[in-house]
């Protein structure tokens, strides 16, 4: 089980023209098992966020650590493993792979890290509610059920956190508000931490914790009294 | 990563790229089918030339030719001229991978032949140009008998004729060339007919040995007068003129050569029993023993470093094609990298260190280099059999025509298997540094 901590972190973008204060001393503490939503307008900072806690983003100032553990401390190898194994991510694009069936893509984090615990992939489509769709391609499934091919491929190394960047961005609201019950659904049967990154507030209200973004900086932080139930 | 699971991406990877990986493929055929069929038709026209045309099995060793200032140092030391003796015909039959030696030794003082008269109508006289080989070196090969005549002790010398023998070349020359242009001469000479072997063994013909139009021999004497007949044709016979066995010589140059001549040869012929061990037996000779190689080696080697130098310039060419096909290669992968942006990420999303995706993409340009490695040497063998068929059907057949002009070794796989997978690994080697240093979170967001 792995919390999250961010102390002072500041992260600034220099695209050569001008320099973009973009997180500006955040501190946030996650712990194990809560599901958070980042809300925010557009620009406010939230995927900058949440790729320096997920070590895609390992240019900030200030201190990150998962697990106890300082991730400037970590090695290339390391900071992967960590993507590996604790963490699992979902995007807005699903960033699928069309040339593998659904099936070959829930399988893709097996390929690296280290050794494998079996092949979850028949599991975790069942869990998603995709159990039939193994063989096909990707491209032939709906939005919502390639949302859910990802998290089942998110899922794969049994992480403690999934990070989700706008994870109901390209689903119409339905389609939307399934997925965000799957969160909820993992969140509470097992106990997966769930970052939930979104501009989206009905989106948001979903989550027992809600954490606002403003021009890089956290202008409030709630716990709603009434976390989701199905 | 693990090798398997490293093969397994790399196989799911390039499945998709079918079109990529034929169109960086072409250039790799081409280029290793080039190479492979150069240097093989280079390999085989070499052992052609070398070992039909020139036989270099057969090695001709003479002495040393001397700079002036050794050549005089030598005789103010009373060295006299290096030479070659028995000794040293001896310590060459000693070499590994020498299966035969024997000597060749000239007539060193002026002598003249008179004949012709049943063929020509009259007869000529020309200088005599003769050598000797000892007579088991050819006699099997003769109708006739090629021995000394053993004329007992102290006898008057022999009358029995002195059987010689003749380069078949010369009847070549005479047929093709001399006829022809002695055909507008005067009188009989005019009119000469075609000559074969079989006419011309037997015939005889008059020598004067120590006197011709040139001089007299040094040493006095009176000029002995022999008949000449003729046994035989042979290859091993001197070019132009007559071989006599080795003992006729040795007595004449004792008789009117210089003093001491009888003992040193001017050539020996050495015969190698294969060609692997040639470069060995020369190094030998020339190196160790400081003698020196006869015309026909030196023009074998130069024949050889003349398709050598064809063979490089045409192998320059195929690694040019594969240099072009190398950055093509380079495009490709670049094109391909900046399109995969968003799996990059993702792959770095779900755990993949830079240098493992360094090595994927570098795992799909071997699968590229391996794939048109090997299929450009199956067009390399196709080329070369249809070389063959047309060399064999279309081509009038010649002297020492092969049967392939292509010789295929080993080698020469192994080294174009090796070009392709190089190749292929410039080319995707800048295209896979940049893929590995790609910001994740930007792949991912693709902005
Ligand atoms: N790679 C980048 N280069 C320059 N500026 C960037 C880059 N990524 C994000 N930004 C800027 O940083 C700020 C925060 O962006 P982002 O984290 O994407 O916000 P959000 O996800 O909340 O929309 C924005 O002003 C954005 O323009
Ligand atoms: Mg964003």
């Amino acid at each position: 089980m792995s919390g999250i901590e961010t102390t002072d972190l500041h992260k600034r973008y220099d695209d050569g023209t001008r320099q973009i204060h973009a997180l500006r001393g955040i501190d946030l503490v996650v712990d194990p098992a809560e599901f958070i939503a980042v809300v925010g307008t557009s620009g406010s900072g939230k995927t900058t966020l949440l790729n320096i806690v997920g070590g895609l983003d390992r240019d900030y100032s200030g201190r990150v650590e998962v697990g106890g553990r300082d991730l400037e401390q970590l090695g290339e190898s390391e900071i992967a493993d960590l993507r590996n194994r604790t963490f699992g991510f979902v995007f807005q694009q699903f960033h699928l792979l069309e040339h593998l069936t659904v099936e070959e893509n829930v399988r893709l984090p097996g390929f690296f890290g280290g050794d494998d615990a079996g092949d979850r992939a028949e599991q975790l489509l069942e869990q998603v509610g995709l159990e039939d769709t193994g063989a096909a391609s990707p491209a032939r499934l709906s939005g919502g059920q390639q949302q859910r091919v990802a998290i089942a491929r998110a899922l794969y190394r049994n992480p403690s956190v999934l990070l989700c960047d706008e994870p109901t961005g390209n689903l119409d609201r339905r389609t939307g508000l399934e997925v965000l019950e799957l969160f909820g659904r993992l969140n509470r049967e097992h106990d997966v931490t769930i970052v939930l990154v979104t501009h989206e507030e009905h989106i948001a209200d979903m989550a027992e914790r809600i954490v606002r973004l403003e021009a890089g900086g956290v202008v409030s932080d709630k716990r709603s009294d009434e976390p989701i139930r199905d | 990563m693990r090798i398997r699971k490293g093969l397994q991406w790399v196989g799911q990877s390039i499945r998709r790229s079918g079109r990529d990986v034929v169109l960086s493929s072409v250039g790799i055929v081409v280029g290793i089918s080039t190479l492979l069929l150069f240097t093989a038709l280079g390999a085989g026209v070499k052992g052609v030339v070398l070992e039909d045309v020139f036989s270099v099995r057969q090695l001709e060793v003479v002495p040393r030719s001397m700079g002036v200032a050794e050549s005089m140092a030598n005789r103010l030391l009373g060295g006299g001229e290096p030479g070659l003796d028995d000794d040293t015909l001896e310590r060459i039959r000693q070499i590994d991978g020498v299966t035969a030696a024997y000597p060749r030794m000239k007539l060193t003082f002026p002598s003249s032949v008179r004949g012709g008269r049943d063929i020509l109508g009259q007869d000529l006289v020309l200088e005599l140009v003769a050598d000797g080989i000892p007579a088991d070196v050819v006699s099997k090969d003769l109708q006739q008998t090629f021995t000394v005549e053993d004329c007992g002790e102290g006898a008057d010398p022999c009358r029995q004729p002195i059987p010689v023998i003749a380069n078949p070349r010369i009847l070549e020359i005479y047929n093709s060339s001399l006829k022809t242009s002695m055909s507008g001469a005067r009188g009989a000479l005019s009119k000469l007919p075609d000559l074969s072997e079989s006419m011309l063994v037997g015939m005889e013909a008059r020598a004067v040995f120590g006197r011709s139009f040139l001089g007299r021999s040094a040493r006095g004497g009176d000029p002995e007068e022999r008949r000449l007949r003729l046994v035989g044709f042979s290859a091993e016979a001197i070019d132009l003129g007559a071989t006599m066995p080795i003992e006729y010589v040795k007595r004449l140059n004792a008789q009117f050569g210089e003093q001491g001549g009888q003992d040193t040869y001017h050539s020996i012929v050495v015969r190698v029993g294969s060609n692997k061990a040639i470069s060995d037996v020369v190094s030998t000779l020339t190196d160790d023993m400081d003698l020196e190689l006869g015309g026909d080696y030196q023009q074998a080697r130069r024949a050889g470093r003349l398709i050598d130098v064809v063979t490089l310039i045409f192998n320059l060419i195929g690694i040019v094609i594969l240099g072009i096909a190398a950055v093509n290669i380079m495009h490709t992968f670049y094109r391909m990298v900046l399109e995969r942006r968003g799996e990059i990420g993702l792959m770095r999303a779900i755990g993949a260190t830079p240098a493992e995706i360094r090595w994927l993409i570098l795992g799909e340009s071997t699968v590229i280099g391996l794939i048109g490695g090997v299929a450009g040497l199956a067009v390399g063998y196709g080329l070369m059999g249809l070389g063959d068929w047309i060399f064999a059907t279309r081509v009038a057949d010649f002297p020492f025509k092969p049967d392939t002009l292509f010789l295929v070794e080993g080698w020469m796989v192994a080294v174009a298997l090796t070009a392709a997978l190089v190749s292929c690994w410039l080319g995707a080697l800048l295209p896979a540094l940049r893929a590995s240093r790609l910001d994740p979170a930007e792949a991912l967001t693709r902005r």
